[in-house]
Formats: structure tokens, C-alpha cells, sequence
């Protein structure tokens, strides 16, 4: 007996083989074909549908709706009237109609006496004459000091938002009427405007395809990013950990080919998915756009981006195989799906603010920064679509992200290497069991981040100052709860134990009222130098608008609302219940660290991730040295506190140069609260060991 | 070597292990030694059933043998060919199944036949041919076309064994091939085990459920702590501890062997 023939294809036809079923398997999946194709499809017809209502809504409550104005131009000279009307007209919709203000003028000649007892008189004769349709009234006479001008009345009532909308085309209309009649008082009398000696013509050099692309450009690399991670992250946890999953690895390991080339295989199956995703989603792009269906922002139409200028789109492929090559890495270590999806996230963040930071406008292509990862991928896509993409960046984009995108997959092919998948004794289950703590926690993490985008922005957008108290004392409070209860419930502990509401050590407690002042004024430094790095987009200045709101509170009433409630709070959520979970049964680094991912998580700014992640982390290691979350509390009291003071302006001499000796007092801070114990201290830790010490 | 002329195991050794040793680093417990220095010798047309408790190296030393895992020390041969030196040959020489076997759930049976072909290297037109014949001897024409998620557990079973001997291996190493089966698809199992050894082929399997082995082998081996303790026919094995039931042959050998390690554990101290 003898073996079938087989037949030396060689690593090409292996590849191909692997490729082939996986994406016959893709193709199969329903979920694959939600994320990979109808989603990124349909995302824009969504988008724009939805814009098109809003956009007929907002229409509807102002400038659309029909407002009806009375007139009484009786008295006016009759040109002026006349035309005043017509400006009115196009003022569309709108009505007009006339009536006989006789008796508001016989009330204005009878001398006033009660301003008061006058106001409710005039109002009442003016709801007389313009009815109960009407929503304002306008009368015109010659002024009573030059005879030659027309004095207009508009009366209305200000609480009415179609009177208000009435007044304003009034207005309007009176201006431009005022205009003509300077310009004609102008040409009669000196035949030209004086004034204009000098002309001013703008034109326009960019081509309209140049100004397009610039407009795309500004956005295709942040959808491009996305709608790569929606499509090559489900492929890649199908391909990776759906395998072990669906117990045909070990299967797959004993046939006769080299790990690294099913390896392969599998990689090209997510980058094609990914492509497809993107394509899908470009050509759903260009098809709503050129349709007219809606309107990206600052782009005219789809504005004659010609198929060149859009195919020149390639330039980005690097950086998507080096993306899904970073997936692939990911999701292979991955031994569950749930287990790959938590650290998608992670990567789809990491991705993200280097295309942001590349995002900025006054970013240029530069021969360095196109070879940061992800960076220079989308910087070189911005260029393309405007049409000045410069030679050399690209190619040190493309030769630096070649480097990246080899480096990744060398290590893809060893994802597949059975020692480390199969070489540990332990059962999946056992590993699975051996985190359910941590995991637990980490999973409460995302709710709380969750919860908090939704609810607490709902809560405070409602009522600023109802809602943060809604938010600190009942709705993060409630999470606190629920979060050491499924804690308690694993490790059989009582609950209020996993809040880590322990007396620590004077030295910590001395080291964090140091802390406070020092953080606070080192973040001051801080906030100009990255509003340099990183400027805030128009947007964020709807924030200032709500400091300034906010700096009209009374100073204890800010400093309950946003130092205190929130630094108690916040600690006993993050410090408190979900890092005793997490401690448990992760390594003191990794604590720390979704720790520092979580807390700069929920604070959902771009703008505050260095400050954030930073603070999450070391309100970690002060809780983990302490053994106690009461001096993370009085860091971030004292922080927040601070902060608020100086933003409001309230601590001015904090922006002084002295002040910034007080930055020092870090030092000894992080001596005490973060240098290892002592060796006497750490004795006496083994004497009386803590209820949070971790098991291990 | 030319796979095409694959060597003839009619009277040769099909599987030749010595001194066989596989060291876990496990950064909770340390090192784990999982099978310490294990001999094995397994003929062409034998079947040769590996019997110990959960945990006393069975799956590691199948893993090895397969070219799963590389061993920490000693060697292996399958065919005449080891497993560090060569394992993809040594693959092409092997079918592999084990209790945890999967299928893909979107391939149907055919595909997923076409795509381990594929992988073995095979020729389209063979490999098409193959699979027929496969087909036909296992009985998977119902369902063959349909997707392996809708599989009964006993049709999922013939799909694997199906996959197993695709590239007509004279090797087969099954761990724990009936763990998990019901009655029914358990005996097909049994019953395609004794049918490879009219077909010549060498049989390699663990089990530890004890009447299996004493139905099907034709040698046994009892391993326990990473350690081969016995190895022979049923009646050599009866004839060395006394016992007539292979049970307590079983026991009696683990017996002994727990003895020897606390006496060597004492000698020490």
C-alpha cells in the first residue's frame, strides 16, 4: 500500500487552498456578511437619510415655516411702500395683509402715564388688529424730524417663535430697502460710489476636482480606518479564533504543510475582506454622493473626483496590510472570540490616534512622519485626493510600511505554532475559569464607559447641575454596586470589601496631599503645550461656552459637582470595585494598564487622553502600593478641585511663574505613595495581610 | 525521499519511540514533565492501545509522535522517518484524530474533504476520485453536500475518520477516538479500528475506557506519570501481575509503580 500521489504544489498552492476555504467560509457567514459588506453599504444612504430628515425638521421649526405680517404703509411714501412689499414677498413662505393701525397711533399721541398699564394697552390693540393668524405687525410713516425718511414700526411678541422669525424678515427686508435707496442717493447725486477706489476680484486657482479631493481627503482616512477594522476584525476572529473555537486546529496542524504558509493564507483572506469592506463602502460613498442623495461636509457634490484621482486611493494600501497583518496578530493569540473582540478595541484606538494626529490640517507630509504607522498611510491618501502627493514621503511611506507590514507578519506565521497554542497542560476551560474575575471586571469597565456616554451625557446635557449630581450619586454609585456584588459573588467576600475602603498608611495619605498641587500645576503647563501639538477643532468650543456657564455657579457648588463627586465617585468605581477585580487574578502591569485604557475611556476626549491615561494610571499604582482607595480619592479631589478653580478663574495667581515651583512637590509625592515599602513596612504587611491581597 | 514510493511497513516497525520526553514550562507551576522518557514500538498491521488515567501523558506522547509537539528529549520514527529531522514527511504518513476533532461548520463534507486533499498535495483528479471512494465506504452520501454544523454527532465521527485516512496513511493515531460518542457511533468507531488491521494499517490509540483495549488490541500499553509501566499482549500482561480482569491488571500496575516512586521519593531523605 502506498500513499496517494501527492503532488509538490509548492507553497503557492497551499496558500491558495487556505484562502479559498476561508473565504468560502466568510462567504457563509451571515454575521461576516453583515460586518463586511451591508453595513459599510448601506452606512452612507443611512447617514444621509437621516441628515435629510433632521436637516427638513430644523427647516420646518425656522426659516421654512409660513409666517403672516400686517401691514399698514398707508402713511408711507408710496415707492417705498411698494417696494418694501415686494423685498417682503421674497421672503418666502409668507403672507401679508392690511389693516387700518389707526388706533395704535391715537394711543401713542395720548401722553403716557403708567409705562406699564401703556405696554398692555398697545398689546392688546395690536392682537385686535392683526387677529389671531397674524404674528406681526408693521407701520410706516414719514419720520417726524426729517420729513424725507420712513419711520417703521414692527410690533411683536417675543415669545412666539414665528413672530420672532416675522421680525426678522422684516428687518431684513428693511435693510436691504435701506441699501437701494443709499445706492440710487448715491448715483443720483455723485454718479459713482466715492468709496470704492479700489477693486478687489478673488479668483479661485485650485481646480474644482483639486478642492474636492482636499475636501474627501480630510475625511477618507478616518472612514478608511474604521470601515478596515469593521470588516478585517470580524474575518480575522472568524479565521483565528473561530478555528479554535470550532476544534479544527489541531487538525489543520498535522497536515503536511508549514504553519506559516496556512498562515498566510489566512492573512490574505482578512486583507481581501478588508478591501472589500472598504470598496463596498467607498463605492456606497461615491454612488449617495454622486446621486445627490446627501452632502459630505465642506464638499460640493462628489465635485468631478475623477476615477484616477479616486484609484489613486491605493496609495493606502500599505497601511491596510499592515492593519489586518495587526489584526491577525491579534486575534491569533486570541483562544475565544469574546477573548479577541476585547483587545480589537484596544487596536482600533491605537490605529486611530495616529490618523487623527495626521488629520490635522496644518500637518504636512514630511519624509519622518510618513513612516509612523498609520500615520503616513493617511497622510499620503489626504495628498493623493488634493493632488499633491510628493514623491519621496511616499516612498518612504510605502518602504517604512512595507518594513512594519513584514515585521507584523513574520510574526503571524508564528501565531500558528503548536507549542505555545497546544504546550500548556491547562485545558482552555481551566484558563477560561482562572480570569472570570478579572474578566468580569474588565467587561463592567466597558458598561461603565458605556453607560456613561449615553446616560451621564444624556443626564448633564439635560440639566448641568441636576444631572451631575444624578450622575455621581445615583447612576455611577448604582454601577459601583452592581460591579462589586458580581465580584463578591465569584470570591465569596463580602461586597463592600472589593471598594478597597481601608485606612492606609500615613505616608500615602501625606504623598497624595502633595500630589494634588503638584499634578495640577504640571497639568497647566501642560494643556497650552498640547493645544500647540493638538489643537481643539470649532467644536470643542461649545465646552468653553459651558465653562463659562458653569463659572457663574457658586464656588462650593462647582467644587461639589466636579471635584468632589467625581474624584469620590470615580475612585471607588475604578480604584475601588472594578480594580479589585481586575487585580485578582491579572499581573499588577496589566491592572494598571486597563486601569489607565478604562479611565481614559470614559473621559471620551482625544483632547484629554494623555491626561487621563496618565492619571488612570497612577491612581492604579497609588491604590495598588496603598492597598487603599482613599488617597487615590484625595489626588483626585485635590486635582479636580484645583483645576476647576483655575479654569474658572478663580485661582489666578496658579498661572503666575512662582507657582511653578509647585510642580516639585511631585517628587516627593511619588516618593511616598509610589516607591516600593519599606522593609519593615512590608513585614508588617505579612503579618496582617489586607482581605485584597490577591489569591495568588 | 520521494513520497511516491512510501516504504513498505508490511513487516516493519511503523512507529519506533525511545526514550520519549516532553517538558512543559508552565509559568504557574513551573515545569511540568508530562512524559518522562517512554518507549514505544508499534508494528505494521498491529493495533496498539496506550492505557492510563486522565493526565498521565497519553495525548502529549500522540501529539509528539504526530509532529504536534517537538519532544524535549529522545526519538521518534514513524515509518522509518523522525519526526524532528522530517515532520512534514512524516505527516504525509500519519492520520490524526483525536476526541476534540472538529469540522469547519460552512464546508460541507466534501469541501472540507477537498480542502484536506488539497492540503496533502493531492492531484484534483485523484483527490476527486478519492473522494468518492470515500464516500462509498463510509456511507456519507446523504449527506456529503450538506453543511457539517447540521451533522449528527455519529455523522460528524464518519466525516473525520473519512478526513483521517483521506491520503490512505499506514499510520493512524487516534486519541481517545470514542470519548464522547454515544453507543452507536462509538461501535462504528470500534468497528473501523479492527477493519484497518486486515487493511495493514498500523493503529495507535489511547483510550481509558478498559474493554475497548481489551476488545481491539492486539499489545497494550500502560502508561502512568508520564512513565510506559507495562507493555504486552492481554495475557502476557495477565501472566506478569496475576490479575485476570484488565482492571485489576490495571491496578495492580499503578500499584506497584506508586510504590517504587515513594520509595525513591524516601530513598533521599
Amino acid at each position: 500500500m502506498s500513499a496517494v500521489a501527492p503532488r509538490r504544489g509548492g507553497a503557492y498552492r497551499i496558500v491558495r487552498a487556505v484562502l479559498g476555504s476561508e473565504l468560502r467560509q466568510l462567504v457563509r457567514d451571515r454575521r461576516a456578511l453583515f460586518s463586511a459588506v451591508l453595513l459599510p453599504a448601506l452606512l452612507y444612504p443611512l447617514m444621509f437619510l437621516s441628515q435629510d430628515k433632521l436637516e427638513e425638521l430644523s427647516r420646518d421649526t425656522l426659516a421654512a415655516r409660513e409666517v403672516s405680517i400686517a401691514l399698514d404703509l398707508a402713511r408711507a411714501d408710496g415707492s417705498i411702500a411698494q417696494r418694501f412689499r415686494d423685498l417682503l414677498l421674497q421672503r418666502t413662505p409668507i403672507a401679508l395683509f392690511d389693516v387700518d393701525a389707526e388706533p395704535l397711533t391715537l394711543l401713542a399721541e395720548v401722553i403716557p402715564k403708567d409705562p406699564e398699564l401703556d405696554r398692555e394697552r398697545i398689546r392688546d390693540t395690536v392682537v385686535e388688529l392683526i387677529g389671531g393668524s397674524g404674528h406681526l405687525l408693521v407701520t410706516a410713516e414719514p419720520d417726524e424730524v426729517v420729513r424725507t425718511r420712513t419711520s417703521f414700526h414692527l410690533y411683536f411678541d417675543v415669545k412666539d417663535d414665528s413672530a420672532r422669525e416675522a421680525k426678522e424678515r422684516a428687518e431684513s427686508a428693511i435693510a436691504e430697502l435701506e441699501d437701494e435707496l443709499a445706492e440710487t442717493l448715491r448715483t443720483e447725486l455723485l454718479g459713482t460710489d466715492p468709496a470704492r477706489g479700489l477693486h478687489i476680484t478673488s479668483v479661485d486657482v485650485a481646480s474644482a476636482e483639486d478642492a474636492s479631493g482636499a475636501a474627501l481627503g480630510k475625511l477618507l482616512p478616518l472612514i478608511a480606518i474604521l470601515i478596515l477594522m469593521t470588516g478585517g476584525s470580524y474575518a480575522a476572529l472568524a479565521i483565528f479564533a473561530g478555528e479554535r473555537e470550532s476544534g479544527t486546529l489541531e487538525t489543520l496542524l498535522v497536515q503536511p504543510v508549514l504553519a506559516e504558509h496556512i498562515a498566510w493564507g489566512k492573512f490574505l483572506a482578512v486583507l481581501a475582506t478588508a478591501l472589500v469592506t472598504l470598496a463596498v463602502n467607498f463605492a456606497s460613498m461615491f454612488f449617495c454622493l454622486a446621486q445627490g442623495l446627501g452632502q459630505l461636509p465642506n464638499l460640493e457634490g462628489s465635485g468631478g473626483v475623477s476615477a484616477l484621482r479616486i484609484l489613486s486611493g491605493f496609495v493606502y494600501l500599505p497601511g491596510a496590510v499592515l492593519l489586518c497583518a495587526v489584526l491577525c496578530l491579534v486575534c491569533g493569540r486570541a483562544r475565544t472570540f469574546r477573548e479577541g473582540q476585547m483587545t480589537i478595541f484596544p487596536v482600533m484606538l491605537a490605529a486611530l490616534v495616529p490618523t487623527s494626529i495626521a488629520m490635522i490640517p496644518s500637518v504636512e507630509m514630511d519624509v519622518l512622519l510618513a513612516m509612523v504607522p498609520m500615520a503616513g498611510p493617511a497622510l499620503a491618501l489626504r495628498d493623493a485626493l488634493r493632488g499633491d502627493l510628493r514623491l519621496i514621503p511616499l516612498l518612504a511611506m510605502i518602504l517604512s510600511h512595507v518594513g512594519w507590514a513584514w515585521l507584523a507578519l513574520s510574526h503571524v506565521a508564528n501565531i500558528l505554532d503548536a507549542e505555545k497554542i497546544l504546550g500548556t497542560k491547562d485545558t482552555e476551560a481551566e484558563l477560561a475559569q482562572r480570569h472570570t474575575v478579572s474578566r468580569h471586571a474588565i467587561r463592567w469597565g466597558f458598561i461603565a464607559v458605556l453607560v456613561n456616554y449615553i446616560l451621564g451625557s444624556m443626564l448633564t446635557g439635560w440639566r448641568f447641575e441636576l444631572g451631575t449630581v444624578l450622575v455621581f450619586w445615583v447612576m455611577v454609585p448604582a454601577l459601583i454596586v452592581l460591579v462589586a456584588t458580581g465580584t463578591a459573588r465569584r470570591t465569596k467576600e463580602p461586597w463592600v470589601r472589593e471598594l478597597g475602603i481601608a485606612m492606609p498608611r500615613w505616608r500615602y495619605v501625606i504623598g497624595a496631599m502633595l500630589l494634588a498641587p503638584g499634578l495640577a500645576r504640571l497639568a497647566l503647563w501642560f494643556l497650552p503645550l498640547q493645544q500647540e501639538l493638538l489643537p481643539m477643532p470649532e467644536g470643542a468650543l461649545e465646552g468653553s461656552e459651558l465653562i463659562a456657564g458653569i463659572a457663574a455657579l457658586g464656588t462650593w457648588k462647582l467644587l461639589f459637582l466636579l471635584a468632589l463627586s467625581p474624584g469620590i465617585m470615580e475612585e471607588l468605581l475604578f480604584r475601588g470595585a472594578l480594580m479589585s477585580g481586575m487585580k485578582r487574578d491579572l499581573s499588577p502591569a496589566k491592572t494598571v494598564l486597563w486601569q489607565a485604557f478604562l479611565f481614559a475611556a470614559i473621559h471620551a476626549s482625544i483632547y484629554r487622553i494623555v491626561p487621563t491615561f496618565t492619571l488612570g494610571a497612577l491612581f492604579a499604582v497609588i491604590a495598588l502600593r496603598s492597598r487603599s482607595v482613599i488617597p487615590a480619592i484625595i489626588v483626585h479631589v485635590g486635582y479636580d478641585a484645583i483645576m476647576v478653580l483655575a479654569a474658572t478663574g478663580r485661582l489666578e495667581w496658579l498661572g503666575s511663574a512662582p507657582s511653578g515651583h509647585l510642580a516639585w512637590l511631585i517628587l516627593p509625592g511619588l516618593a511616598l505613595c509610589v516607591l516600593p515599602a519599606g522593609a519593615a513596612e512590608s513585614q508588617a504587611r505579612d503579618v496582617r495581610p489586607s482581605p485584597l491581597d490577591s489569591p495568588t | 525521499m520521494d513520497p511516491t514510493q512510501a516504504p513498505t511497513l508490511s513487516k516493519g516497525i511503523a512507529i519506533h519511540a525511545v526514550g520519549l520526553e516532553k517538558v512543559f514550562h508552565d509559568p504557574q507551576r513551573g515545569d511540568v514533565r508530562a512524559v518522562a522518557g517512554l518507549d514505544l514500538d508499534c508494528r505494521a498491521g498491529e493495533i496498539y492501545g496506550l492505557l492510563g488515567p486522565n493526565g498521565a501523558g497519553k495525548t502529549t506522547t500522540l501529539r509528539m509522535l504526530a509532529t504536534i509537539l517537538a519532544p524535549t528529549a529522545g526519538r521518534a520514527e514513524i515509518a522509518g522517518i523522525d519526526v524532528a529531522d522530517d515532520p512534514l514527511e512524516v505527516r504525509r504518513r500519519i492520520g490524526f484524530l483525536s476526541s476534540t476533532t472538529g469540522l469547519y461548520p460552512r464546508l460541507t463534507a466534501r469541501e472540507l474533504l477537498r480542502y484536506f486533499g488539497r492540503l496533502h498535495g493531492m492531484e484534483e483528479d485523484a483527490l476527486e476520485a478519492r473522494i468518492a471512494e470515500l464516500i462509498d465506504t463510509f456511507d456519507l452520501h446523504e449527506f456529503a453536500d450538506g453543511r457539517c454544523e447540521g451533522l449528527s454527532t455519529g455523522q460528524k465521527q464518519r466525516v473525520s475518520i473519512a478526513r483521517a485516512v483521506l491520503h490512505d496513511p499506514p499510520v493512524l493515531i487516534l486519541d481517545e477516538p470514542t470519548t464522547g460518542l454515544d453507543i452507536i457511533a462509538s461501535s462504528a468507531m470500534i468497528e473501523f479500528i479492527e477493519s484497518r488491521r486486515s487493511a495493514g494499517t498500523c493503529v495507535l490509540f489511547s483510550t481509558h475506557i478498559l474493554s475497548e483495549a481489551e476488545r481491539l488490541c492486539d499489545r497494550i500499553g500502560i502508561i502512568f506519570d508520564g512513565r510506559m509501566l507495562a507493555v504486552g499482549t492481554l495475557d502476557e500482561l495477565r501472566a506478569r501481575t496475576g490479575e485476570s480482569w484488565l482492571e485489576d491488571v490495571f491496578k495492580e500496575l499503578v500499584r506497584r509503580a506508586s510504590e517504587e516512586l515513594e520509595a525513591a521519593g524516601r530513598a533521599p531523605a
